[in-house]
């Protein structure tokens, strides 16, 4: 997978689509929703944050998955970088979030603490903040690398129970439950669509470069003390 | 589950406390909705979800921890 990566065609397709995202996301005409209004546009950088963060950590969920069933110390390298972009994406998501909630929900101490899928978001997060305590507590490699590829795969599931499952059984102010609607009624023209795929795709692969870069720099700091994890 | 990956580590009591902390908020979430509703003396039939939910985080968790277990056991 690695080689594949270092093709460029999907970097330059990312830089453009972020700025596609950046510049016409800012003037693509909204529907004009009671309430969100113009605050509609943090469509494009609120939710493909977590669709990011979430693709992200099911490729890294695979590699620990693979790394349980083959045990090379390359898949370990990946599965980690990754989850470490996955984690800046979720803390961006979480704080556009917020600042979108705070237009929108009214004072955050109102809805911070109440809301299902906020609380579900921190705690997912808290969990996965616990999985990087928990790698720089243990000093054997192959013990470090099996301890956390378990670790990751329960948090994995743990972390969308809380974002995905629960929000959707109780009520919760985000769209698409207690009887809110989703964004597809609104949007009405496929105006906000034109934008908000390739922003999902742009964050995607944004974060897969990102994660490639760290991964290489891992392989070099191996390779730097003469262990071959290939 | 939770203390068998903690003691792994060196330093297992701090960790233990760390990792199992996130982990247990959702239970302790929905254990005090239920007591709050069991002091404010409902029917029960409202309860009867929350317990629904504890009991399928519950199985959830023991599941997970019954299928990983092994790999953390083998030394």
């Amino acid at each position: 997978m690695l080689k594949q990566l270092h093709n460029k065609w999907w970097k330059v397709l990312c830089v453009v689509l972020l700025l596609y995202t950046f510049g016409y996301g800012l003037f693509v005409p909204t529907p004009n929703v009671v309430l969100l209004h113009e605050t509609i546009r943090n469509l494009f950088f609120h939710v493909p944050c977590w669709f990011a963060m979430l693709l992200l950590m099911l490729t890294s969920l695979i590699y620990s998955v693979m790394y349980l069933r083959k045990g090379r110390m390359i898949y370990d390298v990946v599965a980690t970088n990754m989850l470490k972009v996955a984690l800046l994406f979720g803390v961006l998501g979480y704080i556009t979030g917020m600042l979108w909630g705070s237009y929108t929900w009214g004072n955050l101490t109102s809805w911070m603490t109440s809301d299902t899928k906020t609380l579900g978001a921190a705690i997912g997060l808290l969990i996965y903040f616990a999985y990087f305590i928990l790698r720089g507590s243990i000093d054997d490699e192959e013990k470090r690398a099996r301890v956390s590829a378990v670790y990751s795969i329960f948090a994995f599931v743990l972390l969308n129970v809380a974002i995905n499952v629960v929000p959707r059984l109780k009520d919760s102010l985000h769209p698409g439950s207690g009887g809110n609607a989703t964004f597809t009624v609104y949007d009405l023209d496929s105006h906000l669509r034109m934008v908000f795929y390739p922003a999902v795709f742009a964050y995607t692969t944004l974060g897969l470069w990102i994660s490639s870069l760290l991964i290489r720099i891992s392989i070099l700091h191996y390779k730097q003390h003469h262990i071959d994890i290939e | 589950m939770i203390s068998a990956i903690a003691g792994k580590a060196s330093n297992s009591g701090t960790l233990m406390a760390i990792l199992s902390f996130p982990m247990l908020i959702p239970v302790l979430i929905i254990l005090i909705r239920i007591t709050l509703k069991a002091i404010a003396a409902n029917d029960g039939a409202a309860n009867a979800q929350d317990l629904l939910y504890l009991t399928g985080l519950n199985i959830l968790i023991i599941g997970m921890a019954l299928i990983l277990f092994p790999y953390l056991w083998r030394d």
